[in-house]
């Protein structure tokens, strides 16, 4: 295994020649000569420098922790710091000293452009894809990877009438192209909204380059450039996002993703058929009825424990779990002691209780007919067949207690 | 006229300067962290059934509540924020004030559990682990404490079993589903959720990552990274933040039918308003939820706005409702340090006062 400590040497010397080309900079009030003639008093950043990016680059391969978590939040890191170094780069290149806000946002429009395209949204949201999330756009790649091998039959038969022996198979095959040429036209809707934010999001960074645009309030840090641009974004996609015009896209795309999916599933379902490979409608329907056999079993125990009192865990036998708090079961015979238990317990609170006035509305059983009626008919759902416990009184309310208020987090509570 | 850059050259190449550094340093810190422990407090199995385990925590002295705590969380993410590291723990708070608090683990569903519903997660799981914790201390009723789904959830259980909730705690739970700065809300609007659960069966979990991602994708997805830059020389920071990374990214399946139902009922036809909703056949009215109830939401929550969660307070059916703002966002509210002081006492003191 190699020695950290060479990585590192390696990383600091690509990062002091970066440091020379400022450091250059800074001495002699120009460019290094390494910059590109007509490229600004930022332009070492660029020309003749190494990149950010590629010291990043070169330091999240070094970087291999052994932790998994570790791993993963080292992809994601290296993929959104490169993409902001990279960022900075190409802005500083084309920011002039004392450019206005309309420069800058130019610059940065550029910038963005030149990195990964005119469509930030976009990008973001394509970008969200790694290990443990996925957006709509990786859901329908997850398809496109069977529906690669199908294409050139779809567009044989597109054309084509259908009849004769594979009539329902040429239909089918036909109905997906059908509905990957109506997922390719939502994909397009989508993209086409996300530029409008896109477009929106830089009509509004340039409004806050503007509102810096005074002395004191002036950003003197390329990370002060950053979150100000995220900020504008932000602002420009939220109410996209909430509009009934992004709920309609939305819709539609992830319809006819599923339309797309649905469609490659019946095709794989009936290749695995001819091959007589175990299927997943076959699985589903094995799953359905485990399904409705444990729900018939959960509530034949909970009957059985209606007429017989035992618990649960008595009748279940190899549930696990550990013996319960009090007496390992619900038993009657039980029952008084733990009644003193749940008494003495109550015992404090009742001290602590200050005279004020009575509850309104108190949890006596005795009023709720519905539960009562549940019980009467045997009915699954409420709370009907629940195994009697032990007659152990529920430790009384203090007397005060608080209406309807509403607090804030400040601590006061009314 | 000046522009509204005021880059020095020198300024900046200290700042690549700092950023080197913390790559270099980043490059010891990543080998020394270990995958981060998660669920810092003591707990022990009280019950399982399937993939359920109901856990009981153990804090360092005994409880002295006289009425346990089951907290219920939300399929969609795993249980352990609520006890996410020793100084960000809600469950430990909670037992310091002398609660007794056990918790549902939904585990991780897999395509056998596609055809689970509502009905089996609410008047099946939920209604049992009640049972076992009833039986265990030999209580008619307990308190409850739903959060985010696990509160909708709870609010429908209450409704149907209202005699074994004593006082019900909701933290950041969507009651109004359409309200107009749910984001999440109108993106499934025109979504065919049956087209959708017949096609993926399950829903995978990281496809609900990508969802909430996309909530705020620039400062979720980029700017979070890009401000990892500055933690890269702490390792203990760097944990911490890889523990939040594990929790963000650890989503379980969510099984298909209950998906279903739950889109289709409360996100779009918002019935815990409207009304209709039916769960194992039985209509759910929260005119039944006649015990005292603690609305516990965040002020600054983007995927349950507040407004959603403040609908609660004119659906009760009892006089005792209280709400709780509490300044922070949806997941500051359990590990923040400022929710660390204020939520969990906030809780003790109103259940104690019941």
């Amino acid at each position: 295994m190699s020695d950290p400590n060479d990585w590192r040497r390696q990383l600091d010397a690509l990062s002091q020649q970066y440091w020379n080309a400022w450091t250059s900079l800074a001495s002699t009030g120009g460019p290094s000569p390494a910059a590109a003639p007509g490229a600004g008093p930022f332009g070492a950043f660029g020309a003749g420098a190494p990149g950010w990016p590629q010291a990043l680059e070169f330091w999240s391969r070094l970087a291999s922790p052994q932790s998994h978590d570790a791993q993963a939040a080292i992809g994601r890191f290296g993929k959104q710091a490169q993409e902001y170094l990279e960022l900075m780069r190409t802005a500083a290149e084309r920011v002039q000293q004392g450019a206005g806000a309309a420069e800058v946002a130019a610059a940065w429009r550029d910038a963005l452009s030149a990195s990964g395209g005119g469509n930030p949204l976009l990008d973001a949201l394509s970008s969200l894809a790694g290990e443990g999330a996925r957006g709509p756009r990786q859901l329908a790649e997850g398809a496109e990877a069977l529906l690669a091998p199908l294409r050139g039959q779809m567009d044989a038969l597109l054309s084509l009438p259908a009849f004769g022996q594979h009539r329902e198979q040429q239909e089918r095959m036909q109905q997906l192209a059908r509905d990957q040429a109506a997922l390719q036209k939502a994909s397009n809707r989508y993209a086409a909204l996300l530029l409008e934010a896109s477009e929106q999001a830089f009509v509004l960074f340039e409004k806050k380059l503007a509102e810096r645009s005074e002395p004191g309030r002036q950003l003197d840090s390329a990370r002060a450039l950053y979150d100000l641009w995220v900020d504008a974004a932000e602002e420009a996609y939220a109410p996209v996002a909430l509009s009934p015009r992004f709920r309609a896209v939305f819709g539609e795309l992830v319809n006819a993703q599923m339309r797309v999916r649905q469609g490659v599933q019946q095709q794989v379902e009936r290749s695995c058929a001819e091959l007589g490979m175990p299927t997943r409608s076959e699985l589903d329907s094995t799953h359905r009825r485990m399904h409705d056999l444990q729900r018939e079993l959960a509530e034949l125990r909970q009957r059985l424990e209606a007429f017989e009192g035992a618990s649960v865990d008595a009748l279940a036998g190899n549930r696990g779990g550990a013996a319960p708090e009090a007496a390992a079961s619900t038993t009657r015979k039980a029952a008084p002691k733990r009644a003193a238990k749940g008494a003495s317990r109550a015992a404090p609170a009742k001290k602590a209780a200050a005279p004020s006035k009575k509850p309104k509305a108190a949890p006596a059983a005795s009023t709720r007919k519905r539960s009562t009626a549940g019980r009467a008919t045997g009915a699954r759902a409420g709370g009907a067949g629940r195994a009697p416990l032990p007659a152990a009184p529920m430790p009384k309310r203090p007397a005060a207690t608080t209406k309807r208020s509403k607090a804030t987090s400040r601590g006061a509570r009314k | 006229m000046v522009g509204p850059l005021k880059l020095d050259p020198q300024r900046m190449a200290e700042e690549a300067q700092r950023v080197q550094q913390k790559l270099g340093a980043g490059l010891q810190s990543l080998l020394q962290v270990e995958d981060p422990d998660v669920g810092c407090t003591p707990k022990e199995v009280v019950y399982r059934e399937g993939r359920l385990t109901l856990y009981r925590y153990r804090g360092e002295s005994a409880p002295t509540a006289p009425v346990p705590l089951l907290i219920v969380y939300a399929l969609v993410n795993r249980p352990f924020m609520v006890d996410l590291q020793p100084d960000r723990s809600i469950v430990r708070n909670l037992l310091a004030q002398g609660e007794d608090v056990y918790i549902i683990d939904w585990g991780y569903p897999d395509r056998s559990d596609r055809f689970l519903t509502l009905d089996d997660y609410i008047n099946g799981f939920i209604r049992r682990c009640v049972d076992v914790v009833r039986r265990r201390h030999a209580l008619e009723a307990i308190n409850l404490l739903g959060i985010c789904q696990g509160g909708a959830f709870s609010l429908c259980y209450a409704a149907l079993h209202p005699e074994t909730v004593r006082n019900l705690v909701t933290m950041v739970t969507p009651v109004d589903f359409h309200t107009p700065d749910n984001m999440l809300s109108n993106w499934v609007q025109d979504l065919d959720v049956d087209l959708f659960v017949d096609t993926m069966g399950n829903v995978p979990g990281d496809l609900m990552n990508g969802c909430y991602l996309a909530l705020k994708p620039f400062r979720l997805n980029f700017q979070k990274y890009v401000g990892m830059i500055d933690i890269l020389d702490d390792p203990a920071e760097l944990t911490n933040f890889l523990r939040m990374e594990k929790w963000i990214f650890d989503s379980p399946d969510q099984a298909g039918e209950a998906f279903r139902q739950f889109l289709k009922d409360f996100y779009q036809g918002n019935k815990l308003v409207a009304g209709g909703l039916q769960i194992g056949g039985r209509e759910v009215d929260l005119m039944n939820l006649t015990m005292p109830v603690l609305n516990v939401y965040a002020e600054q929550d983007h995927l349950v706005p507040p407004d959603a969660s403040k609908a609660l307070g004119g659906l009760v059916g009892g006089d005792d409702y209280t709400e709780l703002g509490f300044r922070g966002g949806h997941i500051g509210i359990y590990v923040s340090g400022r929710a660390q002081r204020e939520v969990p006492p906030a809780i003790h003191r109103w259940l104690a006062a019941r």
